[in-house]
């Protein structure tokens, strides 16, 4: 009512100025037939209804699924839920905004204070997070479309060797570094601009989105998820924080009986497989191999920071006012050039002065240095402990999935014999 | 013994990462909320800045680009050799089809009376190039703009065309100012 | 075996997606440039043929002042009119004087010891020094003027808004309305779909008033009388383009017409019998080399002559140049 109200009155005030201004501006001329001028044809815009509802069926369908899951444990479900989610988010609303991307708004919300963040970008950023804290990565199994949409077409999965897994594992970490650091700096959202699958949910995109989804779908027969576990830069906060949840996925519910019939059945590896002897961890080794990375990690990390800063000046081409204040530095140089490119044009004619342009540039091009350190740094970091971890010895002596790495898709459970239950 | 405490151990672990995560969370969702649109926020196009590159005909993620030209007509001069409509440089004065500036002739001229015509745009053959708008803004009185019909936009989280604007042109607003057109704000007299 | 192709391949292939996507990510080239190369049309339009240019270019004065509207000529003095001021220089570029008015200022005209400056729907006549001498108003509040021509006397001063030009004494009495639409006596009336209303006057009797709408210069008596008119629209150099053309126009001492154009930015000059002589310049003759967009603002915002036959263009970025002819 109150909101109606100020609307009201928004409009009024808002047609009175324009009609004071009106009289203030050159006029139209004066028809002596009384001819009327049309008004201005602009459409209303899409009111946030829908997004609202996006809200409300994300958290719906959150919990559902989770629920199916932990509870009900039956892969039917899943897949039919991952069905729905895929023509819901995916091809009726688009597939934007989706939560894959929402971390960029998060992070340009962090480190521009003028930008105003949606709400539901904010919801659709914590919302799967919450939930992997309390139960593991329920999302990626049943909401997420382009998980969805490589579930489909996972047909022939082929188990992949460990070092093949860890090295193309690296690459999520690296574009998740990358977009946020292009998101911080207000570059770009790369996510979204290389998102693969979008085009086909829009019916159009650029080729570059279209062959990559194709590459995608096409290795994803072979290759399940390749996008969910080789890029996804979300799914890298999701294994972290799904590693620590609460509760997760289990495969025999903690009645395991080794039978072994669920060792081929995850397309994804991401099944922990007993180990065989239990053989102590040699307490003093351990704390002898952890000094040793305890070292070795900070090389690392001031090792792969610097060689990513020295590379902060390409990252910075990315971004426009840079790209911008260098074609008018050498733009100057050039006596008469044939033709100025648009947006040296546009610049010239907006008033601005160089000096202040050049500025922002070398301000920006300082944020992607340290920026880029920091992106370094992080890669290092992880490679630091991932080794670290590798050499830390678990003994298992049933079968389970891997917290970090299962996307609860429930295939699993499909075929362990044990009664389901509790 | 050893094994229980060291589960123990890890369980703790575990459990105090988990709170700092929630409340990590947490923290990052009150603080962003108190400056989160309530509202939704949509994308704007701003005829001041814009140079009419054509770049919005080609780089919208739809087909036919939502981005269309509006015909401001309260701006407008009604001259019979509108420069929006009819090109420069034409070998004889007529309107027509090879003297029509719109390359998908959505720019529809009715007679009002001597010497004024109307000009109209029709909405579903306007691509966005702004090869009319551009005319209108150098030789006329700049009544023709181009900006993003709402109904039509997808308003995606980047929008593709404001990458590639060499003017910078777009930016985000609230649902209750969806249009911002040229000639309201000022004294749009020149010398 | 298979499986280790399978696999080797699509290995393979996501590398090369991460390779596409770096490519584009950090491609050097830029990609801003448009498509579809209005620039070109644009650049081409503005051309002048540098075989037909009759003008030189024999000063630039910087006058260091913001938002400057009018010029006015008068014996080696050039005065000037804009944000709440008049500014008078000499030749040489010094500033020799001025004085401050109250509102900002749309077009100067001199007369003897009068300077006469429109602002709004009203004229002031100022005196030399800036003394308050008459002050002219148009028919209603919401005029705009955007010329003023006076002579020994009578005052002409062209409102853009209710499409009249008046006619006073230098005294300041209003006497009468000239080219007003009548369809008593067939008078078609002025189009002016823009604030580009010019009006000059010639030798005895002999008033000059730009139609932009009808793309034309229509020539009257001081009594209001209609006697002919030159000028069409066209593309080719003896015609205006656009809609409504020429914005401003000055008369030179022989009779002869300088004319600007908007939307192309041409200066051109015309006989006295209103045939196309020559250019006195183009977009290329401002500020160097470079063609600079100016948003909403046009090149040219007034144009003055002198005696000898020197033209003075006040340009956009509050600069006086002086073109003299080559001949």
């Amino acid at each position: 009512m109150k909101k109606g109200a100020t609307y009201f009155i928004l409009v009024l005030v808002i047609s009175l100025f324009t009609l004071n201004i009106y009289a203030q501006r050159f006029p139209a001329p004066e028809f002596e037939n009384n001819h009327k001028i049309p008004p201005t044809q602009i459409s209303k815009a899409q009111p946030a209804i829908l997004e609202y509802l996006d809200i409300v069926v994300f958290f719906g369908v959150m919990s559902l699924i989770t629920w199916v899951i932990l509870k009900k444990r039956s892969r039917r479900m899943v897949f039919w839920i991952s069905i729905f989610s895929l023509l819901y988010f995916g091809f009726y609303r688009k597939g934007c905004i989706c939560p894959v991307g929402s971390l960029q708004n998060i992070t340009m919300a962090i480190f521009d204070p003028h930008y105003v963040i949606p709400v539901t970008a904010i919801l659709f950023f914590i919302t799967p997070l919450a939930f992997t804290l309390l139960f593991g990565r329920t999302f990626c199994a049943g909401v997420c479309p382009l998980g969805a949409i490589q579930d489909l077409v996972a047909l022939r999965p082929v188990s992949l060797k460990p070092w093949i897994r860890y090295l193309l594992g690296i690459i999520p970490f690296i574009y998740l570094g990358l977009a946020v650091l292009f998101a911080a700096t207000g570059t770009d959202f790369i996510i979204c601009r290389y998102d693969p699958f979008v085009g086909f949910f829009r019916h159009n995109g650029t080729s570059l989105m279209f062959s990559i989804g194709g590459i995608l779908l096409v290795t994803g027969i072979f290759i399940a998820r390749p996008y969910c576990r080789f890029f996804c830069p979300y799914g890298v906060l999701l294994n972290l924080v799904s590693r620590v949840s609460r509760r997760h996925l289990t495969i025999a519910n903690g009645k395991c009986i080794n039978c072994r019939l669920c060792e081929n059945s995850c397309p994804f590896d991401a099944i922990d497989k007993p180990t065989g002897l239990e053989v102590k961890n040699d307490n003093r080794e351990l704390v002898k191999k952890l000094i040793i990375y305890g070292f070795i990690t900070p090389v690392l990390i001031a090792l792969t920071g610097w060689t990513v800063s020295r590379y902060h000046g390409d990252f910075a081409q990315v971004n426009f006012k840079v790209r911008l204040a260098q074609e008018v530095m050498e733009l100057k140089n050039i006596e008469s050039p044939a033709s100025l490119p648009e947006e040296v044009t546009a610049f010239q004619s907006s008033g601005t002065p160089e000096e202040a342009l050049y500025k922002e540039a070398q301000s920006i091009i300082r944020d992607f240095h340290t920026g880029s350190w920091i992106m370094g740094g992080f890669i290092g970091l992880v490679l630091g402990l991932t080794l670290a971890r590798l050499t830390i010895y678990r003994y298992r002596n049933e079968y389970l999935a891997n917290k970090g790495n299962c996307y609860s898709c429930a295939r699993c459970i499909e075929y362990c014999p044990v009664k389901k239950g509790d | 013994m050893d094994e229980q405490k060291r589960i123990k151990r890890r369980e703790f672990l575990n459990k105090g990462i988990r709170l700092s995560i929630g409340a990590g969370l947490g923290v990052i969702g009150v603080g962003l909320i108190t400056r989160s649109a309530s509202g939704k926020a949509i994308w704007q196009l701003d005829p001041s800045k814009c140079v009419q590159c054509g770049n919005c005909a080609t780089n919208c993620v739809l087909q036919t680009s939502a981005v269309k030209c509006v015909h401001v007509t309260t701006m407008c001069g009604y001259c019979d050799l509108c420069s929006g409509y009819l090109r420069q440089g034409a070998k004889e004065l007529n309107t027509a089809a090879e003297n029509r500036l719109c390359p998908t002739n959505a720019i529809v001229r009715t007679f009002v009376e001597e010497p004024y015509f109307e000009y109209k745009i029709v909405e579903e053959l306007c691509n966005g190039c702004g090869k009319c708008v551009k005319n209108c803004g150098s030789f006329g009185n700049g009544s023709l703009q181009l900006q993003i019909q709402q109904e039509l936009c997808l308003n995606c989280n980047q929008c593709a065309i404001a990458r590639a604007c060499p003017s910078q042109a777009f930016s985000r607003t609230d649902l209750d100012t969806p249009y911002l057109l040229k000639g309201f704000d000022e004294l749009d007299i020149g010398g | 075996m298979k499986q280790k192709v399978i696999i080797g391949l699509s290995v393979v292939l996501l590398v090369a997606a991460v390779i596409l996507i770096g490519r584009d990510l950090f491609r050097k080239s830029p990609s801003y440039t448009s498509t579809t190369n209005y620039g070109d049309d644009e650049a081409s339009m503005k051309k002048v043929d540098s075989t037909l240019i009759g003008y030189y270019k024999t000063k630039v004065i910087e006058t260091g002042l913001k938002d400057l509207s009018g010029i006015a000529v008068k014996e080696n003095r050039i005065f000037v009119c804009g944000n709440s001021e008049v500014a008078v220089f000499d030749t040489s570029g010094s500033r020799t004087g001025g004085f401050h008015t109250d509102t900002a200022n749309s077009c100067i005209a001199i007369y003897g010891n009068a300077v006469y400056v429109g602002a709004g729907s009203s004229v002031t006549g100022f005196d030399w020094a800036g003394n308050k001498k008459i002050t002219l108003k148009s028919v209603n509040n919401k005029g705009y003027i955007t010329s003023i021509a006076a002579n020994q006397h009578f005052i002409f001063v062209a409102d853009a808004i209710n499409k009249r030009v008046l006619k006073f004494t230098t005294g300041g009495e209003f006497v009468q309305v000239i080219g007003q639409k009548d369809s008593l006596t067939g008078a078609p009336g002025f189009i002016i779909p823009s604030p580009y209303f010019d009006v000059s006057t010639g030798g005895f009797d002999d008033l000059w008033i730009v139609n932009p709408g009808r793309l034309e210069v229509e020539n009257y008596t001081e009594s209001g009388y209609m006697r002919s008119s030159w000028g069409e629209p066209g593309a080719e150099d003896n015609g205006f383009t656009g809609c409504c053309n020429p914005a401003h126009m000055a008369l030179l001492p022989d009779g002869s017409f300088v004319t600007y154009e908007k939307g192309i930015d041409k200066i051109k000059l015309y006989d006295a019998a209103g045939r196309f002589k020559c250019y006195v310049g183009g977009a290329g003759s401002f500020r160097g080399k470079r063609d600079l967009q100016l948003g909403k603002n046009n090149l040219v915002k007034d144009l003055a002559t002198d005696a000898a036959g020197n033209i003075y263009i006040l340009d956009a970025y509050n600069t006086i140049n002086i073109f003299r002819s080559i001949v």
